[in-house]
C-alpha cells in the first residue's frame, strides 16, 4: 500500500474502512512475504556486509604490542599510498587482473562463437561441460596440478627429456609472473565462457546474415552487429574475472614464488602478523578499485540499451 | 489487485534489501555469542567424561592415526586447526575466545600468551606423561609462572641451512654466505617475516633478533633484500620446502632439524646441514591450555593421552627433529635402527637446545612486518 492510497482513505465513507483494513491486511501479508527474500539478506549481511563493515572500522584503527586500539587514524591508508612497495604491488595487482581479464575473455569468446555456430546442439552440450569439468575439482587442486605441470619434475619436463630435448629440468614460468598469468587465465576462463556462451546461445544469428547481405565483411558485421549485443555478457564476464583475481592469494602464493606476489599475500602477511587496521586498508583499497570500475561500467550493465 | 499476494507485488528495491541485510549483519554477532554461550556449559562436558577439544596447532604435532588411537581410549577428539605463524595462532585466540582449548606456541610466545591473560596455569605433575620428560625440561623458565606451568615442552629445533651437493658447486657457510648471486632462485625458505625477520638480524649482528632497533631492522631489511633474488618461494608450510627440495626445485632450504631425512624418504637427493656460524633462531615448543576454552577441562587427559612414548617415537620417525621425551628418546637409541638419528638429532641432548636464540613475539611486531612486506613485495 502506497502512500498516496493511505491518504486518499482519510475522510472516506464507512464503506471505504473496510476496504482499509483490507488493506492493512493485505500489507502485513505483504511483509510475510519478504520471508522469502530472508535467505539472501542473511547470506548478503552476514557474509558480506557485517564483515565488509568490520574491515572498513579496522581500517581506522592501530595495532600497539599486539592489541587491537580502536582509534581513529588514516595512519594506515597513509602508510599503504606512500610505501613505494605497496604500490607498485597494487599497480601490479591491477594490472595482472587487468591482462588476464583480457586473455580470459580473448580465449573463451572465439571458443564460444565456434560452440554455438558450427557445432550440433547436442555436442554443444558435451563440449561444454568439458569447459566446466575443472568445476568438479578443488581449487586448491586446480593450482597445485600447475606445479606438478611446469615444475622440475612435472608433466613438461618430463615430456622434453622424454623427447631428448632437455638433460636438465628447464624452469618454465614456474615461480614468477607468467605461471601466475597461465594459472589465473585457466582459473577464471571457465566463469567467462559461461557467461558468453548463454549470451551467445540467446543471438539472432539472421541480424549477421542479414548485415553480410547488405554488404558488410564478416568482421564488419561481427563488429556491427554481435558484438553490441554481446557488451552485457562481455561487461558481466570481465568483472566475474577481473573482481576475483584483484583479490587473489593462493595462485601467486603456489606459483608465483618471490618475483609474482600480489597484493593478497601482502594482505595475508599483515593479517598473520596480526597488523590487521594495515591489513584492513589494504583490502579497502582493493574493494575501492573494484567499485570505481563497477561504477565505470554501470551503464554497460543497463539492458535497455540492447533491447530497446 | 487479486486477494492473493504474489511475490512479483513485493516492492523490494535495492535499497530496502541491503538496509534488511544490514539490520541482519548487525544482529548476527549477537545471535551468534549468544549461541556461543549456550554453547559454553555444553554437551561435551568436564574432565571425567569423553568430548572434543578445538585445538591450535602445527601439522607436525600430532597424526591422524594418534588422534583416532587417543578418542579411542579416552573418548576425547582432538579437532586440530592449523596455522604457520604464532602471531596467527595469537590473534585467532583472541579473537575466538572460548572456542579453542587447547594452543600450541613456540618458547617465549608462552608468556606472551600468558600475559594477555589467554592461557591458564596447570600443574605439570597432575599429567602422568609428564614423568617421561627430560627433568630440564620441565623447568624451562618461559614455560613455568609462580602460579604453575604454563606450557608442556614437545619439540624443539634449530633452524639452519640444507644444501644440496649436487646442485651447489660452493656450499653456503654462513646467512651472510646465502646472499651470493650464485645461490640465485635456489633458496626456498618459510612465509615467517617475523623469524626471517630475526635470521636477517643474526646476519646482520643483532644480539636480540626479536628484539631489533630501528636500524638494525633498517639493516636486516637490507640483508633480506639481498637475499630475495636468491629465494624462489616463500613455502606455506615446512613440509613444502621438503617437498621442493627433494623435486629438485630448490636446492637450498632454510628449515629444522632432521629435513635431510625427510628430504631422502619423500625420494629425494642426499642433502647436508650447514649451522652458521653467526648463530640461529630456533624453537621449542609446548601445548598450553587455553583461559576460556568451552572444553579446557579435557585438555589434561588429552595431554596425557597424546604425549605418551610411543607416540613420540611415531612423531620422532615422521618428522625427525627431537623432542622432551626422555623415554622415548630411550626407545629410540635403544632401536638399531633409529638409533643414529635419534642422537644426531639430538633427541638425547635436549641441553642443547638452549644454544640456539629462541622464537618469540617481535619487540615491535609493526615494524618487523612492514620490513618483511617492503622487501617481498613487487
Amino acid at each position: 500500500m502506497t502512500a498516496a492510497s493511505t491518504a486518499s482513505d482519510v475522510g472516506a465513507p464507512p464503506g471505504k474502512s473496510v476496504r482499509r483494513r483490507a488493506d492493512v491486511k493485505r500489507e502485513r501479508r505483504d511483509w510475510r512475504q519478504f520471508v522469502g527474500f530472508a535467505p539472501a539478506a542473511i547470506l548478503f549481511g552476514v557474509f558480506f556486509i557485517a564483515p565488509l563493515c568490520l574491515i572498513v572500522v579496522y581500517s581506522f584503527w592501530e595495532t600497539k604490542n599486539y592489541e587491537l586500539v580502536p582509534a581513529f587514524t588514516t595512519k594506515n591508508y597513509h602508510t599503504i599510498i606512500t610505501t613505494s612497495t605497496y604500490v607498485k604491488t597494487f599497480i601490479k595487482t591491477v594490472i595482472m587482473a587487468l591482462l588476464a581479464t583480457i586473455a580470459t575473455l580473448a580465449l573463451a569468446f572465439p571458443l564460444c562463437y565456434w560452440l554455438v555456430r558450427y557445432v550440433p546442439k547436442k555436442l554443444q552440450r558435451v563440449l561444454f561441460l568439458l569447459v566446466i569439468l575443472p568445476f568438479w575439482t578443488s581449487y586448491l587442486l586446480r593450482v597445485y596440478a600447475w606445479v606438478a605441470i611446469l615444475g622440475d619434475k612435472g608433466a613438461i619436463n618430463s615430456l622434453l627429456k622424454f623427447l631428448g630435448l632437455t638433460h636438465e629440468p628447464i624452469r618454465l614460468f614456474l615461480y614468477d609472473n607468467p605461471g601466475v598469468f597461465i594459472v589465473l587465465v585457466y582459473l577464471y576462463f571457465p566463469f567467462a565462457a559461461l557467461t558468453l556462451y548463454a549470451s551467445l546461445e540467446r543471438f539472432n544469428w539472421r541480424l549477421l546474415h542479414a548485415a553480410v547481405d547488405l554488404g558488410a565483411s564478416p568482421m564488419r558485421a561481427i563488429a556491427t552487429t554481435l558484438l553490441p549485443q554481446m557488451r552485457l555478457a562481455m561487461v558481466t564476464a570481465g568483472i566475474f574475472v577481473f573482481i576475483p583475481i584483484l583479490g587473489e592469494y593462493l595462485a601467486p602464493a603456489a606459483i608465483g614464488g618471490t618475483n609474482g606476489v600480489m597484493m593478497g599475500n601482502l594482505v595475508a602477511n599483515f593479517f598473520s602478523g596480526y597488523l590487521l587496521p594495515l591489513g584492513s586498508a589494504a583490502s579497502v583499497l582493493i574493494a575501492l578499485v573494484i567499485l570505481i570500475v563497477l561504477i565505470l561500467f554501470r551503464h554497460s550493465l543497463d539492458t535497455k540499451d540492447i533491447y530497446g | 489487485m487479486s486477494s492473493t499476494s504474489s511475490i512479483a507485488d513485493i516492492k523490494l528495491n535495492r535499497r530496502s534489501f541491503v538496509l534488511g541485510s544490514l539490520v541482519l549483519g548487525a544482529a548476527s554477532p549477537l545471535v551468534l555469542s549468544a549461541c556461543s554461550s549456550s554453547n559454553t556449559g555444553g554437551s561435551s562436558g568436564g574432565g571425567g567424561g569423553g568430548g572434543t577439544i578445538n585445538w591450535l596447532t602445527w601439522s607436525d604435532h600430532y597424526s591422524q592415526d594418534q588422534l583416532a588411537k587417543v578418542a579411542s581410549s579416552t573418548k576425547i577428539t582432538g579437532h586440530p586447526k592449523l596455522f604457520s605463524d604464532n602471531a596467527d595462532a595469537f590473534l585467532q585466540l583472541k579473537q575466538t575466545g572460548p572456542q579453542f582449548d587447547q594452543v600450541s606456541a613456540d618458547a617465549l610466545w608462552v608468556k606472551k600468551y600468558m600475559e594477555s591473560g589467554l592461557i591458564q596455569p596447570f600443574d605439570l605433575s597432575s599429567i602422568e606423561a609428564s614423568s617421561e620428560l627430560y627433568s630440564m625440561a620441565k623447568k624451562f623458565d618461559f614455560l613455568n609462572d609462580p602460579k604453575g606451568a604454563i606450557g608442556y615442552p614437545f619439540s624443539w629445533s634449530t633452524v639452519q641451512i640444507y644444501y644440496n651437493p649436487a646442485k651447489v658447486k660452493t656450499p653456503p657457510t654462513s646467512w651472510d654466505s646465502l646472499t651470493d648471486p650464485q645461490y640465485k632462485g635456489l633458496i626456498v625458505a618459510e612465509n615467517i617475516p617475523t623469524d626471517l625477520m630475526a635470521i636477517a638480524g643474526i646476519a646482520t649482528g643483532s644480539k636480540s633478533p626479536y628484539a631489533q632497533a630501528p636500524d638494525q631492522i633498517s639493516s636486516a631489511s637490507n640483508f633480506l633484500g639481498s637475499l630475495k633474488p636468491n629465494i624462489v618461494k616463500l613455502a606455506s608450510q615446512n613440509n613444502e620446502i621438503v617437498s621442493m627440495m627433494a623435486s629438485g626445485e630448490a636446492a637450498i632450504g632454510i628449515s629444522n632439524l632432521g629435513t635431510d631425512i625427510r628430504v631422502k624418504n619423500a625420494g629425494g637427493p642426499e642433502i647436508q646441514a650447514a649451522y652458521p656460524p653467526e648463530g640461529t633462531i630456533g624453537f621449542i615448543d609446548s601445548e598450553m591450555i587455553t583461559a576460556k576454552g568451552n572444553n579446557s577441562a579435557l585438555v589434561k587427559p588429552f595431554l596425557n593421552a597424546m604425549q605418551r612414548s610411543e607416540f613420540i617415537v611415531e612423531n620422532f620417525t615422521t618428522n625427525w627433529r627431537p623432542l622432551f621425551n626422555e623415554k622415548a628418546a630411550k626407545a629410540l637409541t635403544a632401536d638399531p635402527k633409529t638409533a643414529e638419528a635419534a642422537k644426531r638429532l639430538y633427541m638425547t641432548d635436549p641441553e642443547r637446545a638452549l644454544t640456539m636464540t629462541l622464537k618469540g613475539p617481535a619487540q615491535d611486531q609493526q615494524a618487523y612486518t612492514e620490513a618483511f612486506n617492503r622487501v617481498f613485495g613487487a
